[in-house]
């Protein structure tokens, strides 16, 4: 072959690697751009439709409190919701009717927790019967939805929730000022509820909180000492080689199998009470472990041999050298897995499902034996709910949920950092 | 024996010992010369020889340099180290040997303007044949590495010893019967006693040559004539 | 004339090297009898059989692979915790086998110190490193005791004068030669008896390293050193007896002026002068 010839070749060859090179760097790119528009879609979609949650509107009424409807030997008997509606009437400039429509229309633009404020109010002074107060509270889910333009006039008025006549009233309380839009801290002080307006996920929140807190005090401790033990003490035999796999296997076992676990021996065999925090964190340890065992023998594996040789030669003994130099040399690891195993943990719905966590639960719990609720199950529920006000709620809890994780990982990024500078 | 793993450093070694053998060879030559010269009276003989005395002095300080060179770059060690300490002390005594040859060939001149040769001469050739012998023995022993050859030359000092005893008892008797003579004899006297000290350091090699293939010193005394200590 | 000498009575060998680095006549202090090792099937030393004089240096040159860090291993039970190492024979220190099962090793390697090829102070601060050691063996009865071990080993190992004023910094801030320091420093700290050294300059520069093998030559007056190392130069600079190992056997030991200056064995010289690997 002549020099040029050859020449031509190796430029043509040359001009095919880089060919390549440019089209795998653009598959890259490529494949990148899919993955976040995938993400930013995700995002943007709970977002808004969940971002709506954050405002509320709250109206402001002065309430006159009727001697004639308040009795005093039986208050809690006693019917609030009609005396606020009845004052609201009369803010309009209404009277009730015979048959109670005009109260009824009233009563479904204002949260029942109106109701609820005056029996406090009345119950800790007596003597406010008789006298005018102004109460503050949030408006109806509905009327709510109104303001936020998601319940719309131009829809026929046979298939809204809300008259024309409510909404005309809904429009003067707006313009003359006694509804507000304000942050929605209801949302995140109060518990679950049926009335979408009140419900919040404090108790999904306090629940979550609960039951991560049984996972991690069951699997954290066990899982390293699980790992140690495999890691520096086992005898490499052929019995360390099966539980090894079976560990591996455990990892990757559907998270619902645990649930089934859970219901045939936690609840039906030791009577664990159903739905608690306790038997949810029970169950979530049990996932949870193998992903503790396999990070802390990773972080273990990490650590250099010579460390452990320096300490033999100095004279420590087999447990001084793993639990004075191993473990603390190997500590970042070990915590990024298990807050990692645990953020995990804190998203799971299926077995907290087959164990009954899907109960209602209209208070904050009472304990970790009694029923409790988690953010994740709390999304589900909603998402199941009939009204249309849940809706934005699912969506806000997802974010809530997501902004956990996200806090959950960071604190494992920084914990991290902060433990590898020293070595 | 095998190789070293660097062959620059086994060349090294060997061409330090093949410069010792050829120095050895040039100084074999002039001793053989010298003592030709000195038997026949032969002035050029001496003369050329006298002039080459100088290459021996060169080939020594070469010798030295090449071995301070392989010990500060080489490091060596055991018998490397023993080989190059070897080489440089022979060549030492080469390069006496050879200004002894040189001294001989010096008298050499003058005896030839004043005395001619005669039975002592003949004494003195006899002698100076033993002596150049056993100098070639040991620098064959050398060559070859051979230890008993070395030792045998070792063990045989007494032979040249004794010729000298006897040289020196015949000079004495001569110079004390005939004043005349003194000169003539003096000079007679050193020439013999320049061959009894080529004799030593042929000697001194022959040990040399020990230590280098064995790494033992020989430790005891030569066998000596003591005729000091009556 | 003469009687030809073909044997040579006159001949008399010269025996002892007089120089100043010449091994006192020190009683033995660890007694190595017939030492195999076997890392599962294979075998890795064969017979090892010999003495270790106390208060001296020790050195074990060999090509690698041929079982002198393997037997320097075996002194302190440090095989112990390879799986699947047997050690058969008997490795003596004061009147008691090592390889005894009733020795506890951990006893032992207060007894027996070690510094490793690579320098590896713990990731602690430099005062720890050394106050680790007398403190799980209970040596130091008090902090102020604590502190003055500390100080004491610090010194002996010539590193106070440099870190005196950081004693609470990482140990592992420190260069490579006073790392290697500090490891023995910290050995020292538990008042051992014998110290083992496995290459312990070979990944220090020559002025680190020179400043170690000083110490050696301090720290031999106390203690009992064994040295592994594949300089032979170190070995001749350092050592006053040298054992040369090949191919898990003990081919030859003896004063190191005799190994280097004029060895028995034909292996032994091939190996010192650059002949075999």
């Amino acid at each position: 072959m002549t020099d040029a010839a050859q020449i031509q070749l190796k430029n043509g060859r040359l001009k095919r690697r880089h060919a390549a090179e440019a089209r795998f760097r653009l598959y890259g790119r490529v494949a990148i751009i899919v993955a976040l528009s995938f993400l930013v879609l995700l995002l943007g979609r709970i977002g808004l439709q969940g971002y709506s949650t954050f405002t509320t509107n709250t109206v402001s009424l002065p309430v006159y409190l009727d001697p004639a409807r308040i009795d005093r030997a039986d208050l809690e008997g006693s019917n609030y919701d009609y005396v606020v509606a009845l004052s609201l009437l009369k803010r309009m400039g209404e009277t009730e009717d015979e048959f109670g429509v005009n109260s009824g229309d009233a009563m479904a633009l204002v949260s029942r927790d109106l109701g609820f404020q005056i029996l406090d109010k009345v119950k800790a002074d007596p003597n406010l019967i008789g006298k005018t107060i102004t109460v503050t509270g949030p408006v109806k889910a509905d009327a709510d939805l109104y303001y936020k333009g998601e319940l719309k006039r131009s829809t026929d008025e046979a298939d809204r929730k809300l008259n024309d006549r409510q909404l005309d009233w809904l429009d003067r309380l707006k313009k003359s000022g006694a509804v507000t839009s304000g942050f929605n801290v209801n949302f995140f002080t109060h518990a679950d509820s049926t009335e979408p307006e009140q419900a919040g996920i404090l108790g999904a929140v306090i629940g979550s909180a609960m039951m991560l807190l049984v996972t991690a005090l069951i699997a954290v401790p066990m899982g390293v000492m699980a790992a140690v033990w495999l890691e520096e003490f086992a005898p490499k035999n052929r019995w360390t080689d099966i539980i090894e796999v079976n560990i591996n296997n455990l990892a990757a076992v559907p998270s619902i199998v645990y649930g089934l676990l859970g219901l045939a021996v936690f609840i039906n065999w030791f009577g664990a009470p159903r739905g608690s925090a306790l038997t949810g964190g029970m169950v979530l340890a049990l996932m949870a472990l193998p992903t503790v065992i396999i990070a802390t023998r990773s972080a273990l594996k990490a650590v250099p041999p010579s460390i452990r040789e320096a300490a033999w030669g100095v004279g420590a003994s087999r447990t001084q050298t793993v639990f004075h130099h191993v473990l603390p040399q190997a500590m970042p690891g070990v915590m990024t897995g298990t807050i990692l195993s645990l953020a995990h943990a804190l998203g799971e719905t299926a077995p907290l499902l087959m164990i009954g966590m899907i109960a209602f639960n209209p208070g904050l719990p009472q304990g970790f034996t009694s029923s409790a609720s988690v953010l994740p199950v709390q999304v589900f529920i909603w998402e199941n709910a009939s009204e249309r006000a849940f809706h934005e709620r699912t969506a806000a809890a997802i974010i809530v949920l997501l902004v956990f994780m996200i806090a959950m990982n960071a604190a494992a990024v920084i914990l991290r950092r902060r433990f590898e500078r020293r070595w | 024996m095998n190789e070293h793993i660097v062959r620059s450093y086994e060349d090294e070694l060997n061409q330090l010992a093949a410069e010792v053998v050829r120095m050895g060879g040039l100084a074999e030559a002039q001793v053989n010369d010298s003592i030709q010269a000195f038997a026949r009276r032969d002035v050029p003989l001496a003369q050329a020889m006298i002039g080459r005395d100088g290459k021996l002095d060169a080939m020594e300080a070469e010798i030295e340099r090449a071995a301070i060179r392989m010990i500060a770059l080489r490091q060596p060690m055991a018998n490397d180290l023993r080989r190059t300490m070897a080489a440089m002390k022979i060549a030492m005594n080469l390069e006496r040997c050879g200004d002894l040859a040189k001294n001989i060939g010096k008298r050499t001149l003058i005896l030839a303007e004043a005395e001619p040769a005669g039975p002592v001469t003949r004494s003195i050739e006899r002698m100076g044949k033993l002596v150049a012998s056993r100098l070639k023995e040991v620098i064959d022993a050398y060559t070859a590495s051979e230890v008993d050859r070395a030792v045998s030359v070792w063990s045989r000092d007494t032979e040249v010893d004794e010729h000298y005893e006897s040289l020196f008892r015949e000079l004495l008797t001569y110079m004390m019967g005939d004043p005349r003579t003194i000169t003539a004899g003096a000079h007679l006297l050193f020439v013999a006693k320049n061959l009894e000290r080529i004799g030593d350091h042929a000697t001194n090699i022959a040990e040399i040559v020990h230590f280098e293939i064995t790494g033992q010193e020989i430790v005891s005394e030569r066998p000596k004539l003591d005729t000091l200590t009556p | 004339m003469v009687a030809p000498m073909t044997t040579q009575p006159p001949l008399i060998r010269t025996a002892a090297p007089h120089s100043h680095n010449a091994a006192p006549v020190n009683p033995p202090k660890i007694l190595v009898r017939d030492v195999n090792v076997f890392y599962g099937p294979k075998q890795a030393l064969f017979d090892v059989t010999l003495d270790i004089p106390g208060k001296a240096v020790t050195a074990f040159i060999g090509p690698s692979g041929c079982g002198k860090s393997t037997f320097l291993r075996c002194i302190n039970r440090m095989n112990d915790t390879i799986p699947g190492c047997r050690v058969d024979g008997r490795i003596e220190m004061d009147g008691e086998n090592v390889n005894d099962s009733h020795i506890d090793p951990v006893i032992l390697r207060a007894k027996v110190g070690m510094v490793f090829q690579k320098p590896n102070p713990f990731p602690k601060s430099i005062f720890e490193n050394v106050a680790y050691g007398p403190r799980i063996h209970g040596i130091a009865s008090s902090k102020s005791d604590l502190e003055g071990i500390v100080e004491a080993s610090l010194k002996k190992a010539g590193l106070w004068a440099e870190v005196s004023d950081r004693l609470h910094q990482p140990g592992t801030g420190l260069s490579g030669g006073q790392q290697q320091r500090l490891v023995i420093a910290r050995a020292i700290a538990v008042s051992p008896e014998v110290i083992l050294m496995d290459e312990p300059c070979s990944a220090l520069d020559p002025i680190a390293t020179a400043k170690i093998e000083e110490l050696i030559d301090e720290l031999r007056q106390q203690y009992c050193i064994v040295i592994v190392t594949h300089s032979m130069a170190q070995a001749a600079r350092v050592s006053q007896r040298t054992a040369f190992f090949h191919m898990g056997k003990l081919i030859e030991t003896g004063s190191t002026e005799e190994i280097f200056t004029n060895p028995r064995e034909s292996r032994t010289q091939d190996y010192i002068t650059g002949r075999i690997g």
